[in-house]
């Protein structure tokens, strides 16, 4: 049926959205992750990369999240000499994430998984007044 | 002329015409061979099952904490929706039947 393979696509949608909302969650419980030692990484921002996937039993092009990437700019420094991390020059290095893109990522994620449910309670919807018009 | 019309009408609806058609034109449109109304009702039957034991799996999965909600929201409303249709087409073919049983001979 068509518009049950149409709510299996937007299905995948939401899951993959999950899964972004996942990762996202994890740079802004991590936002405070530094090192604990000099030279030591804080805690490197991840990214989602998202790829469409053709569904042979349903015929369907799904999404699915290809791989999570971590975001390669710099990290910020913050002049903190007593931290256990603080290089020579009293400098520690902060994780690269950012509150305010975080904030826009979770919305977009919102978003488009509120635009998915809609895609899916519509279709749901047709098929149950098709069937009603037997009734 | 009454009897003509009666014994055209009565053997036509009498072994199960109305039935056939309906189940034909559904079995035809569902890939389902079965031509009467028991074979009907059977294959639908079947199909429904196993909708919705598919989304009994993946509900209990979903307990376990193995399953994607979404994944088992989509599977019950695919054995909802299976279910409705089967549900009321059987009603509408019983409705058939009993009109036909009502019919003043």
């Amino acid at each position: 049926m068509d518009l049950m393979r149409s709510i299996f696509g937007s299905a995948s949608a939401m899951k993959a959205q999950g899964q972004r909302m996942e990762v996202i969650a994890e740079n802004i419980a991590n936002a405070d992750s530094l090192g604990q030692r000099p030279g030591e990484r804080p805690y490197q921002r991840k990214t989602v990369v998202f790829r469409n996937l053709l569904d042979r039993s349903l015929g369907v092009n799904t999404v699915h999240v290809q791989k999570v990437d971590v975001d390669r700019t710099d990290f910020p420094k913050r002049f903190e000499p007593g931290h256990p991390a603080a290089d020579n020059d009293g400098y520690v290095l902060l994780p690269n994430v950012n509150a305010l893109v975080e904030m826009m990522d979770m919305r977009e994620a919102q978003r488009s998984y509120e635009a998915n449910l809609s895609m899916v309670e519509t279709a749901k919807t047709m098929l149950v007044k098709t069937i009603d018009v037997l009734r | 002329m009454i009897e003509k019309i009666g014994m055209n009408m009565v053997p036509a609806a009498g072994t199960g015409g109305v039935g056939r058609s309906i189940a034909g034109a559904i079995g035809n449109a569902a890939g389902v061979p079965g031509a009467n109304f028991a074979s009907f009702v059977k294959g639908f039957a079947e199909q429904s099952v196993n909708a919705t034991q598919g989304g009994e799996n993946l509900a209990l999965k979903a307990v376990d904490k193995d399953a994607e909600l979404v994944d088992v929201v989509s599977a019950v409303s695919n054995a909802e929706v299976t279910l409705d249709t089967v549900v009321t087409l059987r009603d509408r073919v019983i409705q058939a039947y009993q009109e036909i049983i009502r019919m003043p001979v």
